[in-house]
C-alpha cells in the first residue's frame, strides 16, 4: 500500500478533488473535516504528510501544526499548509508554528503531487 | 463518502454555507459587536472562495474574494461593522447564489455583482487594493479527473523541465540545513534525491560538524553537503527544490561550468581559486599558503583554515567540471567529423569510381597480354586499391531505408481514412542501408505495392470483425540484409488472394492453357505476368494484381526481384530483393558463341566442365547437382531461339546459379575470370530483351553483356 496522508478541510469538495488526486497517485488518504478532528485522526497514523487547511472551524490549520509538532509521536511529521494568496501573514504563522511546507490555493493535480513527492519518500 | 463529484459537492456545500451566511448576518444586526460572527460571516466567504477557486469557478471565485476582504478588514479591527456591510452582505450572498445557479451570467446579474463591489469600495476605501483576481482560464466544468485550475505556481512540479537552449550548466550547490531542519517534518534525503532527479549529480556529505557522542543532540541535523549538480534546468529551478528550506539551512548555488563551448578550455579553476570562490578562504590566505611552496591544500588543512574534507571536495570539483569539458570537447570533436555533401558531387564519384574500374580493366588485359611481371604486379595492387575507393565510394552512397519508409506512414494515414479502414503501419528494419539510387527508384514501385496493399487486400473493420480478426489490420513493411542484397517485404493481415480466380483470369487472358501444374508460389507470380491485369479485372482477384507487372519490371530494372506468397483469408506478402548498389557489380565474364556475358557473381555457386557432369538418366535437360537434379539450358539455344540441340555441348562449360532459391544450370562455351565493372543501361529500345538487363564495358573496349539471372532461373525452372 502506498504512503499515508492526512487531509484536513473542512470542505467537503477540496476534501474529495486532493482524495481523489492523491489516491490516484496512490497514496492512502484519511479525511478530517476540521483541525480537532485531524488531532484525533492522527492516532490512525503514523502519517507520512499531513495536508491541513488554514481557516477551519473548531481549530484552524495553525493551532494543528502546533499540535502535531508538540505530539511525542508524531512530531517530525511534514506538515503542507493549504493557503490562499490574500494570507501572507497565516503563511508566516503556520512557517512559524513548524509547517514543512505550503501550497497556494488554488492549485492543480500537478502542484499538489510535485509538492507532497517533495516531502514523502 | 459520497461519490466523489467534488464540482456537485462544492454546490451543496456552498449552498450550505450561504444559508449559514445569511444566518450570521442577520444575528449581526442585532449584536453587531459579536467577533466570533464577524469571523463566521469570514469563514463561510472564505471557504466559498478557496473551494470555488479550486473547482473551477473563477467569477464566483473572484467576487466572494472582495466580499470576504471587507470581512478580514472587520476582524483584523482596521474597518468597524456597519449597517450597509451587513446589507452589502446580505446583497452578496445573494449574488453568489446567482452565479451558483447559472454558470453563464446574463446582464443584468453582472451589473448586480459590480454595484455591490462599488457599494463596498465606497464604504471601505482600504478595498481599492484589492483587485478582483482574474483567475485562469479554466472552464467551470472541472470534475474530478480535472480539478485543474491556477495560474501558473511556483512550487515543486514543473521543476524538472526547462529544456534551456543553452544546454546543460553544471552547479555548485553548498547545502547547510540548520540543526532544527528536523523539526519542521524536513528530510535532507528526498532534497538530494530531487536534485538527482534533475540531472547528473557528485553527492559530498561533511560530517565535520558532528559533536562527539555524548554531546550529540538525535534530533538535531549536523550533516552537510555539497552538490555538484550538472542539469538542463535553470538556476531558478534547482533553487525550487530548497523553497521550503530556505529559513531552515544554509544554501548556496553557483554555476561552475556553462554548456557554451566558449568556456569550454579544458583546464578548469585551480584549488586555491575553487576555495575562494566556495567562500571558504581569502584570496590573501590562498597567497600565503602558495608561498610555502608546498601542496596548498596540505598548508591550508595545516593551519586550520580548512578541513581535509573541504580541500577533498574542491579537488572532486575540480576533476568533474575537468571530465564534464573533456566530454563535450570530444563531442563537439566528433560531430565536427561529419560534414555534409551535395549528392551530386557523391554521384560523380560513384561515376568516376565506376569509370576507373572499367579502366583498370584494359589495364590489366594489357599486363596479362604483356607478360611484364612488374606490370602486372602493378596492375593488381591498383585493382586491391581500386577495390577500397569502391567500397568506400559505395559507403558514402548508401543511406537507410527510413528516408523512404518514413513517407509511407502519411500515404497509409491518409489512404486509410480515405477508404474507411483502420490501418496500423508497421516499419521494420528502418536502418538497414541501401544506395541512394536504388532508393529513389524504389518509391514508385513500393507506393503501388502499399496502395495496392490498402485498397484490395486489408478489408473494411467491420469485415474484418466478422472473419474473427482485430478492427485494425497491419501492414507490415521490413527490410533486412541478405548478403550482398536488401530484402524488403511488404505483408497484410488482410483477405489474401483467391488462387482460383487468379488461375481463371491467367487462361481467360491467353497466359496459361489451363493445363499447366503449377505450384501455388508460381501462381501468384502470374500476377506480375505482362498483359495479366488491368485495372477493371483487379478486383474479381482480390484486387491484386493492378499494374503488378509494371511493378515488377521497375523492380528488375534495379536488378532485383519481387515475389508474391498469400494465404486466403490472412493476408498476402510480398518480397522484394534488391542488389545493395546499382553501381557497380563483379561478375564472371563467359562467353557463349561470339557474344561475352557477365554474370553477377552473387548469383554463381560453381562452374563446371560438362564433360564431367552427370545428366539425368530419362530427362536430358537435367543434371545431378549436390545430390539433387538440376534443370540447364543452352544460352546459345535461348539468345538465338535454336530449338535447344545440344550436340556439341561436350566442349561447354556449366554455371550453376541460383536466385531466390531456384537454381539452373546455364551452358556457356568459356569461362574466363571475375570482373568488376559499371552496369550500363541498354537503353529504352532494349530494356525489356529477355535474359539480360543490362551491358558493360570491357577492357579491350569490346560489349558484355550482363545476364539477368533472376529471369533465367526462374525461365529455366519452367523449361
Amino acid at each position: 500500500m502506498g504512503k499515508k496522508v492526512l487531509v484536513v478541510d473542512d470542505s467537503a469538495a477540496i476534501r474529495q478533488s486532493v482524495s481523489y488526486i492523491l489516491s490516484q497517485a496512490d497514496y492512502e488518504v484519511v479525511e478530517a473535516e476540521d483541525g480537532k478532528i485531524g488531532e484525533r485522526r492522527l492516532d490512525d497514523g503514523p502519517f507520512d504528510l499531513v495536508l491541513t487547511d488554514v481557516n477551519m472551524p473548531n481549530m484552524d490549520g495553525i493551532e494543528l501544526v502546533r499540535r502535531v509538532r508538540a505530539h511525542s509521536a508524531h512530531r517530525f511529521t511534514p506538515i503542507v499548509v493549504l493557503t490562499t494568496e490574500s494570507q501572507d501573514s497565516k503563511m508566516a504563522e503556520g512557517k512559524e508554528a513548524g509547517a514543512t511546507g505550503w501550497i497556494v490555493k488554488p492549485f492543480d493535480a500537478d502542484k499538489l503531487l510535485g509538492v507532497v513527492r517533495k516531502l514523502v519518500d | 463518502m459520497s461519490a466523489s463529484d467534488p464540482p456537485a459537492t462544492f454546490r451543496e456545500e456552498a449552498g450550505e454555507l450561504l444559508d449559514r451566511l445569511e444566518a450570521v448576518l442577520i444575528r449581526l444586526e442585532a449584536t453587531p459587536d459579536a467577533p466570533e460572527l464577524i469571523d463566521e460571516a469570514f469563514r463561510s466567504l472564505h471557504t466559498i472562495k478557496g473551494s470555488g477557486s479550486m473547482l473551477g469557478f473563477d467569477e464566483l471565485a473572484s467576487f466572494t474574494h472582495i466580499v470576504e476582504a471587507a470581512f478580514a478588514l472587520v476582524r483584523d479591527g482596521h474597518a468597524k461593522i456597519s449597517g450597509s456591510l451587513i446589507e452589502l452582505g446580505l446583497q452578496a450572498r445573494d449574488h453568489i447564489a446567482a452565479i451558483m445557479a447559472s454558470p453563464e451570467l446574463d446582464d443584468q446579474t453582472r451589473g448586480d455583482g459590480e454595484r455591490i463591489l462599488e457599494q463596498l469600495r465606497a464604504a471601505y476605501p482600504a478595498l481599492a487594493s484589492e483587485s478582483r483576481p482574474q483567475a485562469s482560464s479554466v472552464s467551470a466544468t472541472a470534475g474530478p479527473a480535472s480539478v485543474a485550475i491556477g495560474s501558473a505556481d511556483a512550487v515543486g512540479s514543473d521543476v524538472a523541465t526547462t529544456g534551456a537552449s543553452g544546454g546543460e550548466t553544471t552547479f555548485r550547490i553548498q547545502f547547510a540545513p540548520k540543526a532544527q531542519l528536523f523539526r519542521i517534518g524536513a528530510n535532507p534525503i528526498l532534497l538530494l534525491k530531487e536534485l538527482r532527479e534533475l540531472g547528473e549529480t557528485v553527492i559530498i556529505g561533511f560530517t565535520d560538524r558532528l559533536p562527539a557522542l555524548d554531546e550529540l543532540d538525535p534530533e538535531a541535523c549536523y550533516l552537510r553537503w555539497d552538490i555538484l549538480l550538472t542539469t538542463e534546468a535553470e538556476e531558478n529551478a534547482v533553487r525550487d527544490v530548497f523553497i521550503f528550506v530556505e529559513d531552515g539551512a544554509e544554501i548556496r548555488i553557483d554555476e561552475i561550468d556553462g554548456g557554451n563551448l566558449e568556456d569550454s578550455d579544458i583546464d578548469y579553476k585551480r584549488i586555491g581559486e575553487i576555495l575562494v570562490s566556495r567562500g571558504l578562504v581569502t584570496p590573501e590566505e590562498i597567497q600565503l599558503a602558495v608561498n610555502e611552496k608546498r601542496y596548498l591544500g596540505d598548508v591550508l588543512v595545516e593551519k586550520g583554515l580548512l578541513t581535509s574534507d573541504q580541500v577533498n571536495a574542491a579537488l572532486q570539483e575540480q576533476q568533474y567540471v575537468r571530465g564534464r569539458r573533456e566530454t563535450r570537447q570530444r563531442a563537439a570533436a566528433e560531430s565536427q567529423q561529419s560534414i555534409k555533401v551535395d549528392t551530386r558531387k557523391l554521384d560523380s564519384l560513384v561515376n568516376l569510381v565506376g569509370e576507373f574500374v572499367a579502366e583498370h580493366a584494359t589495364l590489366a588485359q594489357i599486363a596479362a597480354e604483356s607478360g611484364d611481371g612488374k606490370l602486372t604486379s602493378v596492375s593488381e595492387r591498383l585493382e586491391s586499391l581500386i577495390r577500397e575507393v569502391r567500397d568506400v565510394a559505395m559507403d558514402l552512397h548508401m543511406v537507410p531505408v527510413e528516408m523512404l519508409f518514413s513517407t509511407f506512414r502519411r500515404l497509409v494515414r491518409d489512404l486509410s481514412r480515405e477508404l474507411g479502414k483502420e490501418v496500423r503501419l508497421q516499419l521494420e528494419g528502418t536502418d538497414t542501408e541501401l544506395d541512394k539510387n536504388v532508393i529513389e527508384r524504389l518509391r514508385d514501385p513500393m507506393l503501388h505495392i502499399i496502395r495496392n496493399s490498402l485498397d484490395h487486400g486489408l478489408e473494411p473493420p467491420d469485415e474484418r470483425v466478422r472473419a474473427g480478426k482485430p478492427r485494425e489490420g497491419t501492414l507490415r513493411v521490413a527490410a533486412s540484409y541478405s548478403g550482398a542484397h536488401v530484402l524488403i517485404r511488404v505483408s497484410d493481415d488482410g483477405g489474401g488472394i483467391n488462387r482460383d480466380a487468379v488461375w481463371r483470369k491467367a487462361v481467360e487472358r491467353g497466359l496459361l492453357t489451363g493445363d499447366e501444374e503449377m505450384e501455388p508460389q508460381e501462381i501468384y507470380d502470374l500476377i506480375c505476368a505482362p498483359g495479366f491485369s488491368t485495372t477493371d479485372t483487379a478486383t474479381n482477384v482480390s484486387g491484386r494484381g493492378v499494374g503488378m507487372d509494371v511493378v515488377r519490371s521497375n523492380i528488375e530494372g534495379l536488378g532485383g526481384s519481387i515475389h508474391i506468397d498469400s494465404e486466403e483469408g490472412h493476408g498476402t506478402i510480398i518480397n522484394i530483393r534488391i542488389p545493395l548498389t546499382l553501381a557497380i557489380v563483379e561478375g564472371l565474364l563467359v562467353r557463349v558463341s561470339d557474344q561475352y556475358y557477365l554474370v553477377n557473381l552473387a548469383n554463381v555457386l560453381e562452374c563446371i566442365d560438362f564433360s564431367t557432369v552427370n545428366r539425368h538418366s530419362s530427362d536430358r535437360q537435367l543434371v545431378e547437382y549436390r545430390g539433387s537434379l538440376v534443370p540447364f539450358f543452352d544460352l546459345d539455344s535461348y539468345f538465338s531461339a535454336d530449338d535447344g540441340s545440344d550436340g556439341s555441348a561436350v566442349d561447354k562449360q556449366l554455371i550453376v546459379v541460383s536466385s531466390d532459391g531456384r537454381t539452373v544450370g546455364l551452358l556457356v562455351d568459356e569461362v574466363y575470370d571475375t570482373f568488376q565493372s559499371v552496369i550500363k543501361s541498354l537503353g529504352k529500345m532494349y530494356e525489356n530483351v529477355p535474359g539480360v538487363s543490362g551491358a558493360v564495358i570491357l577492357g579491350d573496349r569490346r560489349l558484355a553483356l550482363m545476364l539477368d539471372v533472376d529471369r533465367l532461373t526462374r525461365n529455366g525452372v519452367r523449361h
